[in-house]
C-alpha cells in the first residue's frame, strides 16, 4: 500500500509535465522566465481653469487635486511607465508584479500579488492589490476608456485608487450565473477614507460581482461593493458602491462594432458620529457613466458623464463633468487618444481641457479582462 | 483499524480517484467550433462538448460570454488550438473559472497544436515590427484535413487517458471518423483537381494550410503584415501582383471586410470570395466535414 502511494506521488508530477504541449520550441530557461510586459503613457494637453491656462502638471504647483477641477495642466508629460511580471510560481501559486514609475522619477510597487490557484472555485490573493471595489478601481490606467479616472473615484479614493496591502478571498458562488463574492482585509492605508494609523485599523472590503449573458452578443455585469474601516480622525468610514456594465458586439464582419456602457455610483460616509468631521467632507457621493462604441477595429469614440455631490453637496456644491474622447489604435499594442473635457465646479467655476495621450505596450501579449 | 493505517489508505483512494476518475459524461469545452466538431466525432455519446468562440468571429479576438467561465468551472477537459492563437482571451477565462483540473499543464488541458507540424515558423528576429506574428508558426492548421485527423487522434488519446473506462468506444469512434475522412478527402481532392496550381491571395494567413493541402499558391495577403490593416501602397502593389500572376480568388474570412479587397479585385480581375474559416463560419459549414464541403463548393463554383 505504501509503495503505491509513493508511486502515485511520483507519477503525478511526471504526468503533469508530459501533458504540457504548449512550450513549442522555447528553451527551458526562456520558458521559465516570467511573462514581461511594459507600457507607457505620454501626455500633451492644455487646460483652462476659469479661462486661464493652468500650469504644466510637472511643476508640481498645480498637482491635480481630484474633483477640484484640475486635470493634467498645460504642457507635455509622462503620465505613467509600468513594468509587469507574471508567472506561475508552482502548481499552487501564481504571482503578478507591477512596478510603476508615475511621471519620470520614483519607482513604486503598484501591484505585487501572489494568488493561490489550486483550490476549486476559489482564489486567494495576498499582497499589494488593486482592490475589487467596483470596476474602475481594478482597471489599469492604460486600459481605461478615458485618459483620466472618473471624478468620483478620484474624490473618494484619491488618484491611486483603493490599492493597499492585504488579503482577499474570491469565491465563485454555486449559482446558475457567474457570481463571485470577494471578502478582504487591507492595511487601512488609503488616506482619503481610511488611514487611522491604529494598530487595528484594518479596512474590510466586500464585493459581489455578477456576470450575465443577455444574448449571444451582449452581456451584463452587476456589482455591489462595500468598504469599512477607521479614518484619520478615528471615526468609522463606510463606503458603498454599485456598478452596472453592458458590453456587446456585432456578429460576423460587424464583430468590431463593440459597445461598452459602464456606470458606477459611489457613496462614502466618513467619520461616523465623530463631531470633528465637518459636514462638508462627511459625505461624498457621486457617479459616472461611460459609453464607448468602436466603428472599426482601429477606431472608437466615447464619452463620460461625471457628477460629484450626490445626494449631498461636496465642496459647497455639485460638480458636473462632460468628456468626449476619440481613440485610434493601429494595433492592440499602440493607441492615440484625444480627449476634450469640461467640468462645472461649485461656485460657478469651470475647468476645460484638451488632452492627447500616446500609449504603447511591449512584451508579452496583453490579456483582456472579464 | 488504527489511524496510522487509515490515513495512507484514504490518501491512496484519493490518489486513485484523482488519477482515473469515472465520468458519467466527460464535459469537454473547446475554444473553437472546429475542435468541438472533432471532439464530438471522437467522444460520441460519452462526452458533452461545448465551444467558446463562434466560427464566424475572429478567433484572435474573442469577447467570450461570461457563462463560459461557469462552464469551464465544471469542465473535465479543455481543448485549445494553441500556438498562441487564444493568448489574448483564454488565460483570463481559465483563471476566472477557478478549476484547477483544466489549467495549462494538467491532463485536463490539451493544446491540439501538439499533434501537428506547423508551417511558417518565423525565423530571424521575431518582434512586432513584423506585425502580430504567431511566434510558434501559423496556428490556422485545422484547415488542412490531414491535421484534423492528427488532432482527432490526439483528442482520442487524451479521452482514453482521462476516461479509460470508455477507451474502446473512443477507439472505434476514431476509426469511424478516420475512414469517413479518408473517403471525404478523396472527394474533395478530385473536386479541387481543376483548381490545382491556381494563384490566390488571402486576407490573413488563415487559408495557408488549406492552400497547401489542395495545391493552391498563396501569392500575397491583403494585410501588409499579420494583423495589420491594409495600406493604400500595399493595396496598389498587391493589385499589380494579382494582375501579373493571374490571381483567381481573393479569400476573405466572414469577419473581415471584403471591401478592403475590392480595389484589388477591380484592378486585377481576381474574384473576392468569402470562405468559412471555421465550423459555423457560414451556413452549411456546420461540422468539420461540412466546413470543407462548403469551402470546396465555393472554390469550385466561385460562389
Ligand atoms: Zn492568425
Amino acid at each position: 500500500m505504501r509503495t503505491l502511494l509513493v508511486a502515485v506521488l511520483f507519477l503525478a508530477p511526471a504526468a503533469v509535465f508530459a501533458a504540457d504541449g504548449g512550450t513549442g520550441g522555447q528553451t527551458f530557461l526562456s520558458a521559465m522566465n516570467p511573462g514581461i510586459s511594459a507600457n507607457g503613457l505620454f501626455l500633451a494637453g492644455a487646460e483652462l481653469d476659469d479661462g486661464v491656462f493652468a500650469k504644466p502638471s510637472w511643476t508640481g504647483e498645480s498637482a491635480s487635486m481630484p474633483g477640484k477641477g484640475q486635470t493634467f495642466g498645460t504642457g507635455i508629460s509622462v503620465q505613467e511607465m509600468e513594468v509587469q511580471l507574471t508567472a506561475a510560481v508552482d502548481p499552487y501559486f501564481k504571482a503578478n508584479m507591477v512596478l510603476a514609475i508615475p511621471g519620470t522619477s520614483g519607482l513604486e510597487l503598484e501591484e505585487g500579488v501572489v494568488t493561490v490557484t489550486s483550490i476549486p472555485r476559489m482564489q486567494v490573493n495576498i499582497g499589494k492589490i488593486k482592490e475589487p471595489f467596483g470596476r474602475e478601481n481594478v482597471t489599469h490606467t492604460h486600459a481605461l476608456l478615458t485618459i483620466d479616472r472618473a471624478l468620483i473615484s478620484q474624490r473618494v479614493f484619491g488618484e491611486e485608487g483603493l490599492n493597499d496591502v492585504g488579503v482577499n478571498v474570491q469565491y465563485m458562488l454555486p449559482l446558475p450565473w457567474y457570481s463571485q463574492l470577494t471578502l478582504g482585509a487591507d492595511a487601512g492605508q488609503n488616506d482619503r477614507v481610511l488611514g487611522s494609523g491604529d494598530p487595528g485599523g484594518f479596512g474590510y472590503l466586500a464585493h459581489w460581482k455578477n456576470l450575465l449573458d443577455i444574448s449571444d452578443n451582449y452581456s451584463a455585469e452587476i456589482g455591489v461593493s462595500g468598504l469599512t474601516g477607521l479614518d484619520d480622525i478615528g471615526g468609522r468610514s463606510l463606503v458603498g458602491g454599485i456598478d452596472l456594465t453592458i458590453k456587446g458586439h456585432g456578429a460576423g464582419r460587424h464583430q468590431w462594432n463593440r459597445l461598452i456602457w459602464q456606470n458606477e455610483f459611489i457613496l462614502a460616509d466618513k467619520g461616523g458620529s465623530n463631531p470633528d468631521r465637518t459636514t462638508d467632507d462627511k459625505q461624498i457621493g457621486g457617479l459616472y457613466s461611460t459609453l464607448e462604441y468602436s466603428l472599426t477595429r482601429e477606431f472608437w469614440l466615447g464619452g463620460r458623464f461625471d457628477m460629484v455631490g450626490l445626494p449631498a453637496p461636496v465642496d459647497g456644491g455639485q460638480t458636473f463633468g462632460g468628456t468626449a474622447i476619440a481613440v485610434i489604435a493601429p494595433t492592440e499594442f499602440s493607441s492615440f487618444r484625444v480627449q476634450a473635457q469640461r467640468q462645472f465646479l461649485p461656485g460657478g467655476h469651470t475647468a476645460d481641457s484638451l488632452t492627447g495621450q500616446l500609449s504603447f505596450v511591449i512584451g508579452v501579449h496583453p490579456a483582456h479582462s472579464y | 483499524m488504527s489511524f496510522r493505517s487509515f490515513l495512507p489508505g484514504v490518501l491512496c483512494v484519493a490518489g486513485l480517484l484523482a488519477s482515473s476518475p469515472a465520468f458519467a459524461t466527460v464535459n469537454v469545452i473547446t475554444t473553437t467550433q472546429d475542435l468541438a466538431s472533432l471532439a464530438e466525432a471522437v467522444g460520441g455519446s460519452n462526452v458533452k462538448v461545448q465551444w467558446i468562440a463562434r466560427g464566424d468571429l475572429d478567433p484572435h479576438f474573442v469577447d467570450a460570454k461570461p457563462s463560459y467561465m461557469l462552464k469551464l468551472a465544471s469542465a473535465n477537459l479543455v481543448i485549445s488550438v494553441g500556438m498562441e492563437l487564444e493568448v489574448g482571451w483564454l488565460p483570463p477565462l481559465l483563471s476566472g473559472a477557478g478549476n484547477p483540473k483544466v489549467q495549462s499543464g494538467t491532463s485536463g488541458y490539451l493544446e491540439a497544436s501538439a499533434a501537428i507540424t506547423p508551417i511558417e515558423v518565423p525565423d530571424g528576429t521575431i518582434d512586432r515590427s513584423r506585425g502580430d506574428l504567431h511566434p510558434q508558426g501559423n496556428p490556422h492548421y485545422w484547415l488542412d484535413p490531414e491535421n484534423g485527423r492528427k488532432v482527432a487522434r490526439l483528442i482520442e488519446a487524451r479521452l482514453e487517458q482521462i476516461d479509460s473506462a470508455n477507451a474502446a468506444s473512443y477507439k472505434s469512434n476514431l476509426a469511424a471518423f478516420e475512414s469517413a475522412l479518408t473517403s471525404k478527402e478523396a472527394a474533395w481532392t478530385s473536386a479541387m483537381a481543376g483548381m490545382k496550381g491556381s494563384n490566390i491571395i488571402g486576407y490573413h494567413t488563415t487559408f495557408d494550410y488549406l492552400a497547401k493541402s489542395f495545391g493552391l499558391n498563396v501569392v500575397g495577403f491583403v494585410e501588409p503584415k499579420p494583423g495589420i490593416p491594409p495600406t493604400p501602397q500595399h493595396t496598389l502593389d498587391l493589385t499589380a501582383l494579382a494582375r501579373s500572376s493571374n490571381v483567381k480568388y481573393i479569400l476573405v474570412e466572414p469577419f473581415h471586410n471584403g471591401a478592403d479587397a475590392g480595389p484589388i479585385s477591380s484592378g486585377s480581375g481576381a474574384k473576392v470570395v468569402t470562405l468559412p474559416s471555421s465550423v459555423g463560419g457560414l451556413t452549411g459549414a456546420d461540422s468539420y466535414f461540412g466546413l470543407f464541403d462548403t469551402i470546396v463548393r465555393i472554390l469550385t463554383t466561385g460562389a
